[in-house]
């Protein structure tokens, strides 16, 4: 046969992608489903070998050049700490949704759609592993387009439920397309000037010849990037397809954007604020850290107090997403070792936590048909696990001691005090923790301590197929808030390495 | 150069007047035309700019493929777009200015438009395209090495060459060799003294370089060196077919006849289509399999063949075309093709390569093994661009059910 | 100076293109248009790339004149990078544009309408409806009235009321 562990990283990618093609013939019924978890399942397995080959390797760095051509001509998949461990969540988070979906897509999904919609959500998912481990700059476009154009679908299948799907999905397409296409604009700008495309190579080239980080063509390709990069990883001023998104979406596409897409974006930036253009230029000569800490505190804030006045829970957690993005972005435009680790942690904490939140959602909607608070009343009587669940999700938002969540807020208040100017934005961090706990409050009290509707249908537990992959994630959540010494050693390597390249 | 600017000014001005037409009329179908014209008059900029298969692909996608789909939208569509209560939107105008400039202050550092010497030029394209092509004539098949040639020295490469410096960062030798030389952008005869620099355990160009077989350079870019980005492009077509499927089709009720317009009782339309849609279908196939010696390819063709069966079913119906390529057929042929691309790279795989190194496929040849990946991959990208289209049109023309 | 004004002036008329289609796209309520609009600004974006590989006294990339060999043509050859790169991209746009003229057919049945604003109106008015029959339970459950007449009057003038409140929508 062939070596599966010399071939790794392209086999992350490419089963998926066969597989993908041929779920379609799976026919209707369970089979789509069963078959996609089985991909998806295989895929996880195979992340988990690569994050240990990437951790035994004397460089900490796989490469695998497709085609066997030299990776200054060809494209290359380097894989490094940072990639390997989000590679884990996005495959990790794309299992344990699959196995969700079983349930809730047959409710929301027309069954002769079956099999085209798990493809579809197959093929999502290979465009965001493809994002996270390729080396090439124009190979990260191409796989951010099957990415995009996959989850517009997904998102608009909630057709069937809510109209404004459509909506939401048209609007995240235009919006999206742009984000796209600034992000080619900023890629050509760059191939014009290193006369090359591979990551690594352009990052030398910049950095080597004189007088190239000045010119103001570089200065330009950054700025159209960061904004591209902006809108896919929907910061402040640019996340405007998001609420609607997530809110009208099927209840498992929610749960699997939410965990993944934004992060993939955020993976992005990371590839090239770090990375190509380096931490000197990106954080020292622009103005970057300003810029950004100014939008994602904003966020952090609007979305926050907005979300406080939601009705439409899906409507609330996806501003709360925003928000969570906004701490995310605060680490990182730090450019510190405690900044950066404290973006990538929450990465890991954020996709745990808002996945199983989403997931919650779901089954409450698949047991009620509506997600608003006034379903809610009553349900932590009648549906304990499901509400336990959220309650614990909430406060890992909140950033409660004992969660995932502090663990990576402790992060990011040490990021911000270790620069002198930055001390604002740890009370921002707080401020946005505060915001958090009210409107989980609302929930929790709608849900222990107010009585359900009179006319309220009798409900019971939601499905165990709906269960067990939400307590996973709430579970692992917890876990790696009290026991923190994996992650803190992944993201501080990882942080450490970005940092590095200068 | 003085010829292409001349001629690249006046059609750019076309194209702008067209773009700006396009933005402000009011009617949807005018739009859609003027559309079908500026995609056309792009393709004209391209062709003077000496871009064949780009141009080719623009013309069949953009003039003709979106012109289709537009329309077969449109027909479901009001006819006029609302009237504005102003005529000028001030934000947008503004964030529009705003990008505009910053964009033409990053001009200011570019190199000149044609300038040979930019770096895209002479830093990484030359080694690629330049290697061993010396062994080229017009026939296909394994050519002689030169006297004294190692053919196996290239496959397990130990970084003793001559007159490439040993430090990495010293690259001077490389702008003298080429450029000095040769000129750039040409295709080298091979002669010891320059032997391209790369790194150790990597094969180049096997001497029975595959340059031979496909002299179009752009294909040999797209299936080979960058094989794993058309790849995706492929599952990027593939998956817009399916969402449309996903979102548009309907199920098909037992009995229920489509319904449809066709135009039969036109004598020209059904005699002229009845004669042209053999052509078109055999000059589908002819770009696609050509696309490696000249302008095409797998997508161009593709589009081609596609075109021609939506003639078929805009003359005779698509109960017609239902007959010919029932919806199952196509379905699964969409699949197919992806399959046949990732497949072939999967072959590699099992034949001892890395994914997508078609080299693998033939190891007394390499060069053949190259070529017959290539070949395999562009049919693969055009059977699946050709059904993808297809069943595009369709669902975009199914009629309303209530 | 001069000379390289001339050498770039084709880069400014790229950008001019580009920010027509942006404008469409932002601009224009007409879904249709913005579709269409968007399709310009990529196809500027192209246009951009292409204008990467010219080189003066080149040709196309296409190898057909060498025999025996020998070089028969003595210029050089374009560079075919950017075209592989732009070749992919139109695909990717043309395959966007078809999901999104799937998304407008399908808003077309549901809504009624393809212009933006009016749909986002009927949006606000799903989002008031959804909010204003949340308020209604509320005030039905508070005022524990045990008739149905009472029920519903209480729901209607509460539904009144619900559409007087802005609504929690941002």
């Amino acid at each position: 046969m062939f070596d599966v562990q010399a071939n790794l990283p392209v086999l992350i990618v490419t089963i998926p992608l066969i597989g993908g093609i041929l779920t379609i013939l799976t026919g209707r019924g369970w089979k789509p489903w069963a078959w996609a978890t089985l991909l998806t399942g295989t895929i996880f397995y195979l992340t988990l070998r690569l994050i240990v080959a990437v951790w035994a390797s004397k460089t900490g760095i796989v490469s695998y050049e497709l085609g066997n051509w030299p990776r200054q001509w060809g494209i290359e998949y380097r894989v490094d700490a940072l990639n390997s461990f989000i590679l884990c969540i996005v495959a990790g988070v794309g299992f344990l949704t699959t196995i969700y979906a079983k349930c809730s897509v047959e409710k929301e999904v027309p069954a002769d759609r079956h099999n085209f919609f798990y493809a579809v959500w197959v093929l999502a998912l290979c465009g965001l592993l493809g994002i996270t481990i390729t080396g090439d700059a124009f190979n990260v476009y191409v796989l951010l387009e099957i990415s995009s154009l996959t989850v517009y679908a997904l998102v608009a299948m909630g057709k069937d439920t809510h109209r404004g799907a459509l909506t939401a999905s048209l609007r995240y397409l235009i919006l999206g397309s742009v984000g796209a296409s600034f992000i080619l604009l900023g890629i050509g700008y760059l191939m014009m000037i290193t006369g090359t495309l591979n990551m690594q190579d352009m990052h030398d080239r910049l950095h080597s010849v004189p007088g190239i980080l000045q010119s103001k063509t570089v200065l330009v390709a950054f700025a159209f990037l960061v904004v591209g990069l902006g809108i896919k990883m929907a910061m402040f001023p640019l996340h405007m397809w998001l609420p609607r998104a997530y809110t009208y979406a099927p209840s498992a596409v929610s749960a699997l954007l939410s965990a993944t897409a934004t992060k993939v974006g955020v993976y992005m930036t990371f590839r090239f604020l770090f990375t190509i253009f380096g931490v000197g230029f990106s954080f020292m000569t622009m103005p970057t850290t300003w810029v950004l800490a100014l939008c994602a505190s904003a966020g952090i804030i609007v979305t926050g107090v907005t979300a406080l006045r939601q009705t439409n829970l899906k409507r609330m957690l996806a501003y709360s997403s925003v928000g969570q993005l906004g701490y995310i972005i605060l680490g990182f435009s730090l450019a510190n070792v405690n900044g950066v680790a404290g973006s990538v942690a929450h990465i890991l904490n954020h996709a745990l936590m808002k996945g199983g939140m989403f997931m919650a959602l779901g089954a409450v909607f698949y047991r009620m048909n509506r997600v608003d608070l006034r379903s809610v009343r009553g349900l932590g009587r009648r549906m304990p696990f499901t509400m336990a669940a959220f309650v614990l999700g909430g406060l890992g938002l909140v950033g409660f001691p004992l969660t995932a969540g502090f663990i990576s807020k402790w992060y990011l208040v040490q990021g911000c005090l270790d620069r002198p100017h930055m001390w604002p934005l740890a009370g921002v961090v707080l401020v946005g923790s505060l915001l958090a706990v009210v409107y989980t409050w609302r929930v929790v009290e709608a849900a222990y301590f107010q009585e359900p509707d009179p006319g309220a249908p009798p409900v019971t537990e939601a499905p165990t197929l709906m269960l067990v992959p939400m307590w996973i994630l709430i579970g692992a959540s917890v876990y790696f808030g009290i026991d923190a010494t994996g992650t803190s050693k992944i993201t501080v390597t990882a942080a450490k390495a970005l940092l590095g390249g200068s | 150069m003085t010829t292409i600017v001349i001629i690249d000014t006046l059609l750019l001005l076309l194209v702008t007047a067209t773009a700006i037409a396009i933005i402000e009329v009011r009617s949807l179908y005018a739009s859609a035309m003027l559309t079908s014209v500026y995609s056309l008059l792009m393709a004209l900029v391209w062709v003077n700019m000496h871009s064949m298969d780009v141009a080719f692909t623009e013309a069949a996608v953009g003039g003709g493929i979106s012109t289709i789909l537009l329309i077969g939208t449109l027909v479901h569509l009001p006819r006029e777009e609302k009237k504005l209560k102003k005529r000028l939107h001030a934000p947008a105008a503004i964030t529009c200015a705003l990008a505009g400039a910053a964009l033409i202050y990053g001009t200011l550092d570019m190199p000149n438009f044609g300038d040979p010497m930019a770096p895209i030029h002479h830093y990484r394209v030359p080694e690629m395209m330049s290697q061993t092509v010396g062994f080229i004539n017009q026939t296909k098949g394994k050519q002689p090495a030169p006297e004294g040639f190692d053919p196996y020295a290239y496959r397990t490469f130990n970084g003793a060459v001559q007159g490439i410096p040993k430090d990495p960062t010293d690259t001077a030798w490389r702008e003298t060799s080429i450029i000095a030389q040769r000129g750039i952008m040409v295709p080298q005869v091979l002669t010891p003294g320059h032997e391209p620099h790369h790194e150790a355990g990597h094969h180049l160009h096997p001497p029975d370089d595959f340059n031979g077989h496909i002299p179009n350079s752009v294909t040999s870019l797209l299936a080979g060196y960058r094989g794993y980005d058309t790849m995706f492009e492929t599952t990027v077509i593939f998956t817009a077919g399916v969402s449309l499927i996903m979102l548009l089709r309907r199920p098909r009720r037992e009995g229920e006849a489509q319904k449809s317009a066709p135009m039969t009782d036109q004598v020209i339309l059904r005699v002229v289509t009845k004669m042209s849609i053999p052509f078109i279908l055999l000059f589908g196939l002819y770009v696609i399999t050509h696309g490696e010696l000249g302008p095409g390819g797998g997508f161009q063709g593709g589009v081609v063949l596609a075109c021609g069966f939506i003639l078929f079913a805009l003359v005779f119906g698509r109960p017609a075309l239902y007959r010919v390529l029932p919806p199952r057929v196509t379905d699964v042929l969409t699949g197919v093709g992806v399959l046949i691309y990732s497949g072939t790279g999967a072959a590699c795989l099992f034949f001892g390569g890395k994914f997508l190194d078609y080299s693998a496929l033939n190891a007394a040849s390499p060069g053949e093994g190259e070529a017959l990946g290539m070949t395999l991959v562009e049919y693969g990208v055009g059977i699946t661009v050709s059904m993808v289209m297809l069943t595009i049109f369709n669902q975009l023309a199914e009629e309303q059910s209530k | 100076m001069t000379a390289s004004v001339l050498g770039i002036y084709n880069y400014w008329i790229y950008v001019l293109l580009m920010m027509i289609g942006l404008y469409g796209v932002i601009a224009k309520p007409n879904l249709i248009k913005q579709a269409i609009a968007l399709g310009l600004f990529q196809t500027g974006i192209f246009l951009y790339y292409i204008s990467m590989a010219v080189i003066d006294g080149g040709t196309a990339p296409v190898w057909t004149t060498i025999q025996d060999g020998a070089q028969k043509f003595e210029g050089p050859y374009d560079n075919p990078l950017p075209h592989v790169l732009i070749l992919t991209a139109i695909v990717v746009s043309v395959s966007v544009l078809a999901v999104a003229l799937a998304l407008i057919i399908n808003i077309k049945r549901r809504y009624g309408t393809i212009e933006a604003d009016e749909i986002d109106e009927i949006d606000q008015a799903d989002r008031l409806a959804e909010y204003a029959a949340g308020q209604a339970f509320d005030a039905a459950d508070e005022a524990e009235a045990e008739a149905q007449p009472a029920i519903r009057a209480a729901a209607a003038a509460a539904a009144h009321a619900g559409h007087a409140h802005p609504g929690s929508h941002v």
